[in-house]
């Protein structure tokens, strides 16, 4: 506190333990400068009793100075003091007049608080905040690059692809050639040998395919053509040609159908894959006895009014079974079981693995129950061909079910995603209901479509490429002509709080890919459109 | 010797266009064991040229060939009013889906997925050989 002739008449002990002067130096004198500046100058105080211009105060505060919204007539600033402690400190300072009855200012009394530690912990939040912009925008751009990475992946695994088989073509081809004995005569000591030329090739080569399906199903890359699935057929076809080999160990190989088998919603040459490395397999560990091949309708718990969803495949056999405790790791990759591994049963363990993985990525599970010493039985299912949507006309209470063609064909669905196969498969479901599709494979491309193809919905994947799915719904959203377009999000990303806020009212629906079957998908598109229209 | 190529009293020319030499030569082999006049090129330049010059009855393309892969040969020779006529064959990398597909797009009249199958191989020529009814 100050009196009007700028005297100390007060220094309390706050000050005294801030600035490290006493009451007794100071009290009495006009050195209140002396703690906080290397020259004399006028401290808040002063400025208070002075009752200096603004443009005078400026000369000494510059900006930092502001009148007090608490106080009349007080004036208060923060500033840093650099010969405060040894390594100066921030101090915020208010300074009030002090008025006589007659309202004259006769002194002033200021106070201050050490604001070091609040502006530090600010400015660390700031560098913190700082700093994670720098690491997302650093982890975006490894996200680029292991996109780049994968795609590099594909391409060596299809150049690998290509550059495996010639050679081997080669060797197969040119065995068969002598063994048919295209170049002559050969000897039979020659035809054995040649013969187990041929069958190490054919190994080699089924090895090749299995370490490259293995490989695609790992990626996602894993092209399918998904149609419907006349499963009773296929098995037909498929164990027949598996035929001579039943009859060399003499077994027997029995069918059963449903008689209403449901289509399945698969890709037919996949199928046929499983069931022939299932059956392959109960033939291999099966030295007498039957083999059987069954396939019904299967219902699932949730919607059991909605009929079959699943066509169940069953491959029994009466072989050696497997112990319990290799039951659980028989779908592991490159996992041939200890007790079976001798020459007899080679292979890389990738057969049922790759069964597996065919089996989800179209939809369906796989399981296999066995006792051991008296045979196995390994199940799958496939999703049964729309179902779902076929019921959906029916409870809407239209009666007669619409040609699927008529309906959808007046609609064009934009697909956007970067990731090919998912257009792919997307546009060949919608495609195949009569919905007339459009692609893009990222949100520029998806923009620049939407204007020139004017589309009555968007399926629309969040984490692309340059314009990400967030900026086309925000661009989408703000055109005129645009905003009315109704927008399915089809996402790979667990999206945060914010983000489904932020999405919520500008789409229609947010959908986990992998979580939903297409049929679902097919559902949701169908209500969609059937609402804006 | 099998006298498939030589039914209507013509002997067919095929033209094989594969880089791989070993693969190329058992074609041929496989060719002319049937009875087949089989003619070769090594890259898609080649491919375009022997086939304005040779006139094939058939050409069996693979796709992943030099210079000009097997895709733009076929748009290069299905764009010619007198080379249009001739039925090429696809030899596919048979896991990889999206090939078959691209083929039949680029204008291929068929496809063999490789590997190539010496014994199903006359066969499925002499198919594509076949006049369209």
């Amino acid at each position: 506190m100050i009196n009007k002739d700028h005297i100390v008449t007060h220094w309390n002990r706050a000050i005294e333990k801030l600035t490290g002067c006493k009451a007794e130096e100071m009290v009495g004198t006009d050195k209140q400068w002396c703690p906080f500046r290397p020259e004399k100058r006028p401290i808040m105080a002063d400025v208070i009793v002075d009752e200096m211009e603004e443009q005078e105060i400026e000369k000494y505060y510059g900006h930092s100075w502001r009148k007090s919204s608490l106080i009349e007539g007080a004036y208060e600033a923060e500033e840093f003091f650099p010969q405060i402690d040894e390594r100066g400190k921030w101090l915020f300072f208010t300074a009030a007049p002090i008025r006589d009855a007659n309202g004259e200012t006769v002194g002033s009394i200021e106070t201050l608080w050490d604001t070091t530690e609040r502006r530090e912990a600010r400015e660390a939040l700031q560098r913190a905040h700082d700093e994670l912009e720098e690491k997302t925008a650093e982890l975006e751009q490894a996200n680029v690059q292991l996109r780049r990475f994968d795609e590099l992946k594909s391409t060596f695994l299809a150049n690998m692809s290509h550059e495996l088989r010639t050679p081997l073509n080669s060797i197969i081809g040119y065995t068969d050639l002598l063994l048919d004995r295209v170049d002559g005569d050969i000897t039979d000591e020659q035809e054995k040998s040649l013969t187990k030329v041929h069958k190490n090739a054919k190994h080699l080569l089924t090895l090749i395919n299995d370490v490259l399906d293995i490989s695609r199903i790992e990626s996602g890359r894993m092209e399918l053509d998904l149609k419907p699935v006349n499963v009773k057929d296929l098995i037909g076809e498929t164990i027949s040609a598996l035929d001579p080999l039943i009859d060399r160990k003499g077994l027997v190989l029995e069918t059963a159908f449903d008689e209403e088998l449901p289509l399945a919603h698969a890709d037919a040459d996949r199928v046929r894959q499983v069931v022939t490395n299932l059956v392959d397999n109960a033939i291999k560990f099966t030295s007498e006895g039957r083999i059987t091949v069954r396939a019904k309708a299967a219902e699932r718990g949730l919607h059991k009014d909605k009929g079959p969803e699943f066509v169940e495949v069953c491959i029994s056999d009466t072989g050696r079974g497997i112990r319990k405790r290799d039951l659980n790791r028989l779908f592991d990759k490159f996992r041939t079981l200890d007790t079976l591994a001798t020459s007899q049963y080679k292979g890389a363990g990738l057969g049922l693995s790759i069964c597996k993985g065919l089996v989800e990525i179209q939809g369906g599970t796989i399981w296999v129950r066995s006792t051991y010493g008296q045979g196995s039985t390994f199940c799958f299912t496939l999703p049964a061909w729309a179902e779902a949507a076929k019921l959906d006309y029916k409870e809407a209470g239209i009666g007669e079910e619409p040609r699927p063609s008529k309906v959808a064909a007046q609609s064009r669905v934009l697909v956007v995603d970067d990731e090919p196969d998912q257009v792919t498969l997307i546009s060949k479901i919608l495609g195949e209901e009569g919905y007339h599709i459009v692609k893009a494979y990222d949100g520029q491309e998806a923009i620049e479509s939407v204007k020139r193809s004017q589309p009555d919905l968007i399926i629309l994947d969040l984490m692309m490429p340059n314009v990400d799915g967030f900026e086309v719904i925000e661009y989408l959203k703000g055109g005129e002509e645009t905003k009315e377009i109704p927008i399915i999000v089809l996402t790979g990303r667990e999206l945060t709080k914010k983000q489904t806020q932020n999405l919520h009212g500008k789409v229609e629906r947010i959908m986990k890919k992998g979580i939903l079957s297409m049929e679902e998908i097919l559902e949701v598109v169908k209500s969609t459109l059937g609402t804006f229209q | 010797m099998n006298d498939r190529g030589i039914r209507e009293g013509s002997v067919k020319t095929v033209l094989v266009v594969e880089d791989d030499q070993d693969n190329r030569e058992m074609v041929i082999k496989v060719l002319k064991h049937n009875g087949y006049r089989a003619i070769e090129a090594v890259d898609g330049e080649e491919a375009v040229e022997r086939a304005k010059a040779e006139n094939p009855d058939l050409i069996l393309l693979d796709l992943y060939i030099p210079k000009m892969d097997g895709y733009e040969v076929t748009r290069t020779l299905k764009g010619d009013q007198g080379l249009q006529h001739i039925p090429i064959i696809a030899l596919t990398a048979q896991a990889m889906k999206g090939n078959r597909e691209e083929a039949l797009a680029a204008g291929c009249d068929g496809y063999i997925p490789k590997p190539i199958n010496v014994r199903e191989l006359p066969k499925q020529i002499e198919h594509f050989l076949k006049p369209n009814p």
